[in-house]
């Protein structure tokens, strides 16, 4: 016995404790910019007449019809009351009411149903439906406007102005033109209808901040609220005031000086008898699309997706996101951001459109006012190109897509819809088979001043033939090799042969079958299928830097409009050398020189190092001085000038610095950068006693005292004495 | 014989407690993962579902003031006194551009009738003004004006200010900054 006690304890105990309650609404979750969805709002067909007049039994359990209990109010008994503002028993509860819509008879005070009466859950139904309003909409105003579905004793007073219609909340009394239970659920239903179909022609509107009044009274202030869909406009267009904290912290209870309680009590009744009010904020379904495309490789091709707007909220496009809201935009997925090989004219390799291409109203043929915004209901098309690169292989595509809210949470919208794209062989296309070097790299390895060559094959994948600058006929265009990203950059490197700096080679070099190997019968055609060579020479400066540089490459059908047959590849090239190092430039000639009499002679050496020369004017240590050699510091004491600085250095200053061009001069005269270019004049003066003949006179340019002071460029002049 | 059953009694109530508190914490926990962990989410009736439960006392509270609220109104509402310049309150709702008209839209208390005078200035500029009737919406009164963007002298930022007028007075003035581009 004791057991069995225990373990009943036991087993209430944990009953207690796990139970399911019903779970009130908490009014702290109030959303002042999203009291109700439009898909809830407009849901006429939410109850049916049976369903209300179920509700509206269940929440009056007893109604006083004769007014036996005290009132509230004062006064007495309820009778009593009543019939002290002029109302009779019995009373009609609203679950008992009944009103000819007509004649607008109802049997308050006198009970029965008058002729042609219909019931308040008939009448409400019926207005539901006319206005395509959610009865539950109706149910709640009546409500939290006179508390009428609750009353066990309502006053006539309560249905004459049952909705509030045209009863302003600062109590400047009601327009009783709209007085009457019917008058006044019709001129709700009516009214919130008219904020739907024409939403900027009233205070508040949807997708954008709004100047809400906390209360009537003006010492409250206001708030800025950013409305996110047509049916909560439409509340606060009924009611244009914001439940503040502490009207929420309040639940159904009274709050402060400043609290207003119209849209939050809509909020709880609605909640507490009905489920929430809010669904799915972003949603959309869709509403067309566009046939698959089919484009040829090089070309592009329009397609588009429609989509309603079946959630909540406003969409905005990019162009019209002003904080609120993150923007909706169209998405590539599967997986989402799925990167396109389609996308070069899209708004980003992910996104074909930020931005709205068009707003319908839900008719799908009306264009809204506003372009860049979707209310609930309307719908959107994003137009958009698949760009097919000219390399693209011939197949099906599927590209998948869906509308998404950036950034948001819930940025899943549904629709996931795909679009297969047929590719076809462009005329010219090409397909990259290898580029590389002498050592069958994707590089080359030169040394400044000198030049390597490069094999670049290409894949004709079009279904034209090529020819080059040798075989075209007239009418058609050569293929050449270009320099790209961008297309027709210059190269520093142009070698020998080129057309310009932007096309290493105009003409195939060789021709091969499908194979690769083999050569084709002609060298200068390239028909679909088959494989061109160009063969082609980069040359580099001899002042060049060291480093590795990029050269970006494509064949191109010169002056055609679908030029880009792709193949984008690259050759890197690898540039080496000392880093000071001089290249003979120019000289004044051999000298003739009648014995006892002098001639003056010049030398032009180029920097192609990479470090700047400076000469014995800015500091002699280091300074590019010219000297004497074979061997090195010879002294020279036959052609000897007093003119020179030393018997070994004819010239330790420049005579004259030059731009790369050998003619502009440089404007320091005393430093030769890379490329410029550096002149040494002085004597020669055999003397009277010298023997006629032929003398070669060694000098070279040197970096006085340096480790590196051999410089290269080493050279002679031939001097003749008579 | 008889302590014997006596400690057998004890060990089968000292088993059946320790079973009820097992029983009970895991209880809890299960409450706890269900119905406390996640006590940031909102607590609201599943959609889609009609309540017939009979209303709750705070239900039936708030029914009985809101009758008492509509009694006072219906005695008060032939008693409307003057408006001042304090209880005459213009309250601008939004102010914008939409298409080529610069839309106006306010909430008006303190009076059923009247006019509001919406005057746009900018420095430099010829200013606008327009006069609209005050208006009865279904719970509140309004004074909405549309005003084509051509009568603006010049796009740019203007100051927007509205006063309402009623049975002589003049509100206080609500200000706002509005974008024209014409």
């Amino acid at each position: 016995m004791k057991r069995a006690f225990l373990t009943l304890c036991a087993t209430l105990a944990v009953a207690a404790i796990v139970a399911p309650s019903v779970q009130a609404a908490d009014a702290r979750n109030f959303n002042a910019g999203r009291i109700i969805d439009d898909s809830v709002f407009r849901n006429k067909d939410a109850m049916n007449p049976q369903q209300i007049q179920q509700f509206l039994n269940s929440k009056v359990p007893s109604c006083d019809t004769y007014g036996t209990q005290t009132s509230e109010l004062g006064g007495g008994t309820r009778r009593q009351y009543v019939e002290s503002r002029g109302d009779h028993v019995p009373i009609m509860c609203l679950k008992d009411y009944f009103e000819n819509p007509d004649t607008r008879e109802n049997n308050l005070g006198v009970g029965g149903v008058p002729s042609g009466g219909r019931s308040a859950a008939q009448l409400i139904w019926d207005t539901a439906q006319e206005y395509s309003i959610n009865p539950q909409v109706l149910i709640v105003l009546l409500q939290k406007e006179q508390g009428l579905v609750t009353d066990t004793w309502p006053l006539t007073l309560q249905f004459k102005r049952a909705t509030g219609y045209a009863c302003p909340d600062s109590g400047a009394g009601c327009d009783t033109q709209y007085y009457g239970f019917y008058n006044q659920i019709q001129s709700a239903a009516w009214q919130f209808n008219r904020y739907a179909e024409q939403p900027n022609s009233f205070n508040h509107v949807a997708g954008q901040f709004n100047n809400i009044r906390w209360s009537t009274n003006a010492g409250c202030g206001t708030s800025s609220v950013y409305i996110e869909n047509t049916a909560t406009a439409g509340l606060y267009n009924y009611t244009p005031y914001r439940p503040n904290q502490a009207a929420l912290n309040a639940q159904y209870g009274t709050g402060d000086g400043c609290s207003q309680y119209g849209n939050r009590n809509f909020w709880l009744y609605f909640n507490d008898w009905f489920g929430a009010t809010t669904g799915a904020r972003f949603a959309s379904e869709f509403a067309g699309w566009s046939n698959y495309p089919s484009v040829k490789a090089g070309g592009s091709a329009e397609a588009y997706f429609f989509y309603r707007n079946t959630g909540s909220s406003v969409w905005n496009d990019v162009t019209a996101y002003d904080g609120g809201l993150p923007p909706v935009t169209l998405a590539a997925t599967n997986p989402i951001n799925r990167t396109s090989i389609f996308s070069s004219t899209w708004d980003s390799p992910n996104r074909p459109k930020i931005n709205f291409s068009r707003v319908y109203e839900s008719d799908g043929v009306t264009l809204t006012s506003n372009q860049h915004k979707v209310l609930p209901g309307q719908i959107v098309v994003f137009v958009f190109n698949f760009t097919v690169p000219a390399d693209t292989a011939p197949g099906v595509y599927r590209e998948f897509f869906q509308p998404v809210a950036e950034g948001a949470p819930d940025w899943q919208m549904g629709s996931v819809g795909f679009l297969d794209v047929t590719v076809q062989p462009a005329d010219h296309a090409a397909q990259v088979q290898r580029v590389q070097g002498i050592t069958g790299q994707q590089s080359i390895t030169v040394e400044r001043g000198s030049s390597a060559p490069v094999a670049a094959d290409f894949r004709n994948t079009g279904t034209q033939p090529w020819y080059d600058d040798i075989s075209v006929p007239g009418g058609q265009k050569p293929v050449h090799l270009a320099h790209t990203s961008p297309i027709n950059r210059s190269s520093h490197f142009p070698g020998p042969g080129w057309g310009n700096p932007s096309r290493p080679a105009l003409t195939f070099a060789a021709v091969y079958e499908a194979d690769g190997r083999t050569l084709a019968g002609n060298q200068h055609v390239a028909y679909p299928g088959q494989v061109a060579r160009f063969h082609y020479y980069y040359a580099i400066p001899g002042w060049y830097p060291s480093g590795t540089y990029r050269e970006m490459i494509q064949p191109v059908v010169e002056g055609a409009t679908d030029w880009n047959m792709g193949a984008v590849s690259y050759i890197d090239v690898n540039v080496y050398g000392s880093d000071q190092k001089a290249k003979f430039y120019r000289f004044s000639g051999y000298p003739t020189i009648t014995r006892g009499t002098s001639a003056t002679v010049s030398i032009d050496y180029q920097n192609i190092g990479t470090q700047v020369w400076h000469d014995s004017t800015v500091n002699p240590a280091g300074a590019l001085n010219l000297a004497n050699t074979a061997p090195i510091n010879r002294s020279d004491s036959l052609m000897w000038d007093p003119g020179w600085t030393s018997r070994s250095r004819p010239q330790t200053g420049f005579t004259a610095v030059y731009e790369q061009d050998g003619s502009t001069l440089a404007g320091n005269q005393h430093l030769a950068y890379p490329g410029q270019i550096v002149r040494f004049s002085y004597k020669y003066s055999p003397p009277s006693g010298m023997i006629p003949g032929v003398y070669y006179e060694n000098i070279q340019p040197v970096l006085e005292g340096t480790p590196n002071w051999d410089i290269g460029a080493g050279g002679y002049f031939q001097v003749t004495v008579q | 014989m008889k302590i014997q059953r006596k400690k057998s009694f004890f060990t089968r109530t000292r088993t059946l407690i320790i079973a009820a508190v097992l029983v009970l914490a895991v209880a809890g926990a299960v409450f706890w993962w269900f119905f406390l962990r996640n006590n940031n989410a909102q607590t609201v009736a599943p959609t889609n579902t009609i309540s017939y439960d009979p209303p709750t006392q705070e239900q039936i509270d708030d029914s009985v003031a809101a009758k008492q609220r509509a009694v006072e109104e219906e005695d008060n509402g032939n008693n409307t006194t003057p408006p001042t310049s304090d209880s005459l309150i213009v309250t601008i709702s939004r102010a914008g551009q939409v298409a080529a008209q610069i839309s106006v839209r306010t909430v008006i208390e303190g009076a059923n009738s009247g006019t509001c005078d919406m005057m746009f200035t900018k420095s430099g500029a010829t200013t606008v003004t327009k006069s609209f009737d005050i208006t009865q919406e279904a719970t509140s009164h309004s004074c909405n004006g549309d005003i084509n963007t051509s009568d603006f002298g010049v796009s740019g930022e203007w100051n927007l200010s509205v006063t309402a007028k009623a049975s002589g007075v003049s509100s206080h003035p609500a200000t706002q900054k509005v974008m024209v581009q014409k």
